[in-house]
């Protein structure tokens, strides 16, 4: 093209966009684009940058209410062409354009599929703020997203994993890029997907491969954890620029949203759930082996409700009774997730079904348990019924962590007490054991209390609860608070037999290390 | 309402919103004129809403919505009177292809046209401001800035001249 034309391609393509094109001067840039490749790529480019430039400045959208199926009415002024697409548009545009942060609005492209959702536990996931109906499989697009309760998982493309928990608030911006504004996000990023980023109000997570996890507290900080592998976390820069922070294995740092200055932390492992399959490691099955009567590993279930039983042959599930609270009652645990009970003040137990039968003579009651606080006379296992009987209470005895089993029989009762008081923020292995002499208590495989029965005859049990007692029937609301766990609870198992001390032993020494 | 179509679900009406742009981009390439191109994307968007139901999600959006409006264009052409045509049959085939392997690019060139508008000096800026989020009209924005009309429209003309090459990922300094 020589420099005459370039000049009468500019003035042609000015008259586009800022004035009327003559039909003499549409001819002639259809003669100059169909003359010279060039300027037709010029033209094309021209039209989108301007339409490009409509839309990254809201014009494009600036919808209102109309029933499409109507009459397009004549445009009025420039850009009042963009006609309403109905109520559910305006609401996608105000998706699109108003960022929850600061600074320029950016543009996504929602309604790309890039990922799937690949577990839903009790979940209420929204998208722009419409409900959508999402289930186990059902299409990820890019948009923005609020997850009132439950838990999601998403699955990427290219097989990044993340589980985030409720309330959460984030945005999908691309099959390796997404926001989370709120809440907690746990990944597990395969080699395919190395370079994975998630942004933050104060920060830039991008993964080299790895497993990690991000806790945004709104407006306050945001916390990135390494349990595998390695992230670089660029804090976002105001006026100066920081360096990022490297994280590799086990390290964990906090990025305050007043400064931006990293602060190193403790990785925290037990804050975020960052799967939700059950593993299955040597110690289960050797569980299974010894024929429990019902068994609850606290697995993830997507009703976010109920207990499954996994002893062999029996089906005692368990029913999650919420309390006072919308929070789903799954938490990480000593082997995969645990049942999260959170004390007092919230009164979640579980109920286990009727058809879970302790024999009298022998039994054993074992589990792995995690002390948040030490609420008094807190419940692992109960059979108080609604009026308040009860004649098997393992849990703390008194105010000071101490664990004990009482057993009564209506005209006496007995009781085994550990001198030692549990650790706080520690998991620990619990076994209690009747045999026909004598109870016994253990701790991490250890035996820590005898007591012997001299003659005492347990009494049948009525129906168990976990981590709680059912509401008394007519009591005041203080005293029904209290006997709740505050911690976790996992791997829950009842025996119809005595298990010998090297059973119990040799069943802490197989847990996986944490 | 018996016999009335269902309304379109939320993710199609999420598709056709953030299809705008691209559609509109489309339009106005195979058009050369920006009033009918307002005409076609009006007539497209309806036809797009009454046919909503014959979209399969998961399906390219996209390129369904360029294929409805490239009949709408060729309808449109139909109730035009030769001359006011810009483009022939054959050569609009030709401009139809372009403008598609355009489209192609535009979500990614849209990500970055935030960054690259930053990188313009604060004039161009304004004026970008003024012309787009205002709707202002060169005459206001000349008198404005005491400038003439002429050179408004041309500094206009270098901001995007700018913006097409930093979108394309050849990074430009600031335009003086």
């Amino acid at each position: 093209m020589t420099e005459e034309e370039n000049k009468e391609l500019e003035s042609l393509l000015m008259e586009l966009t800022e004035g009327e094109l003559s039909s003499e001067q549409s001819h002639r840039l259809a003669e100059v684009i169909r003359q010279h490749p060039a300027a037709k790529q010029q033209y094309l480019e021209y039209c989108q940058v301007h339409t490009m430039l409509a839309w990254e400045h809201g014009v494009l959208g600036d919808l209102q209410m109309r029933d499409l199926s109507d009459t397009p009415e004549p445009p009025s002024d420039s850009f009042s062409f963009w006609k309403p697409l109905g109520t559910a548009a305006a609401l996608v545009l105000a998706g699109v354009i108003l960022w929850p942060q600061s600074g320029a609005p950016s543009k996504m492209k929602p309604g790309e599929t890039v990922a799937s959702l690949t577990r839903s536990v009790a979940a209420s996931l929204e998208l722009f703020g419409a409900s959508s109906d999402f289930n186990n499989g059902s299409a990820v697009r890019t948009g923005c997203y609020q997850l009132d309760e439950g838990l999601v998982q998403i699955t990427f493309e290219s097989g990044v994993e993340v589980v985030i928990e409720a309330p959460a608030s984030f945005e999908i911006h691309g099959p390796e890029f997404m926001i989370l504004n709120e809440g907690r996000l746990a990944a597990n990023v395969t080699p395919e997907g190395v370079g994975f980023t998630v942004e933050t109000p104060d920060a830039e997570v991008v993964d080299y491969g790895t497993e990690f996890a991000i806790e945004v507290v709104c407006e306050r900080s945001s916390e990135v954890h390494v349990f595998k592998g390695e992230v670089e976390v660029q804090p976002k820069q105001r006026d100066t620029s920081i360096d990022p922070v490297r994280l590799v294995t086990n390290q964990a740092t906090r990025i305050d949203h007043s400064t931006l200055i990293p602060l190193g932390i403790s990785v925290d492992d037990q804050r975020f759930l960052r799967s939700l399959d059950e593993p299955d490691p040597t110690y289960i099955g050797n569980v299974r082996e010894l024929l429990p009567l019902a068994y609850y590993r606290m697995a993830v279930i997507d009703d976010g409700l109920t207990l499954k039983d996994a002893a062999k042959g029996h089906e005692n599930t368990a029913s999650v009774v919420k309390g006072d609270t919308r929070r789903q009652p799954f938490a990480p645990g000593r082997i995969g997730s645990s049942l999260r009970l959170d004390g007092p003040r919230k009164g979640v137990y579980a109920q286990i079904s009727s058809g879970l039968e302790l024999p009298t003579t022998e039994f054993t009651i074992m589990a792995w348990i995690r002390t948040q606080t030490l609420p008094r006379n807190a419940v692992l296992v109960s059979d108080m019924n609604l009026s308040g009987d009860e004649t098997f209470r393992f849990g703390l005895v008194g105010d000071h962590g101490h664990l004990g089993l009482t057993l009564a029989n209506g005209k006496r009762f007995l009781q085994i007490v550990d001198s030692s008081p549990l650790p706080l923020e520690d998991w620990t292995h619990v076994a209690v054991v009747k045999t026909t002499e004598s109870l016994r208590l253990y701790r991490n495989g250890a035996l820590v209390s005898s007591e012997p029965l001299n003659g005492f005859q347990a009494q049948s049990h009525n129906r168990f609860s976990i981590g709680g007692i059912p509401k008394e029937s007519g009591g005041k609301k203080r005293n029904r608070r209290s006997g709740f766990w505050h911690g976790r609870i996992d791997e829950l198992a009842f025996f119809g037999s005595a298990l010998t001390s090297e059973q119990i032993e040799n069943l802490f020494q197989l847990t996986p290390s944490i | 309402m018996p016999g009335k179509r269902p309304e379109p679900s939320f993710e199609f009406v999420q598709l056709l919103t953030s299809h705008q742009s691209r559609l509109y981009a489309y339009v106005l390439s195979l058009l050369g004129d920006r009033t009918q191109a307002e005409d076609v994307m009006q007539e497209t968007n309806a036809v797009l809403w009454r046919k909503s139901h014959d979209f399969k999600l998961g399906t390219n959006f996209g390129a369904w919505m360029l294929k409805i409006a490239y009949f709408q264009v060729m309808a449109h052409r139909r109730r035009l009177t030769r001359d006011r045509l810009v483009f022939d049959d054959d050569f609009l085939r030709d401009i139809a292809e372009g403008a598609e392997q355009q489209c192609e690019w535009q979500g990614e060139k849209q990500r970055r046209l935030g960054d690259c508008i930053g990188k313009l000096t604060d004039r161009y800026q304004e004026l970008i401001r003024r012309r787009y989020t205002e709707g202002a009209t060169l005459k206001s924005i000349a008198a404005q800035s005491g400038q003439s009309e002429n050179s408004i429209k041309q500094a206009l003309f270098r901001a995007r001249a700018a913006l097409i090459e930093c979108v394309k990922g050849q990074r430009r300094e600031e335009v003086i």
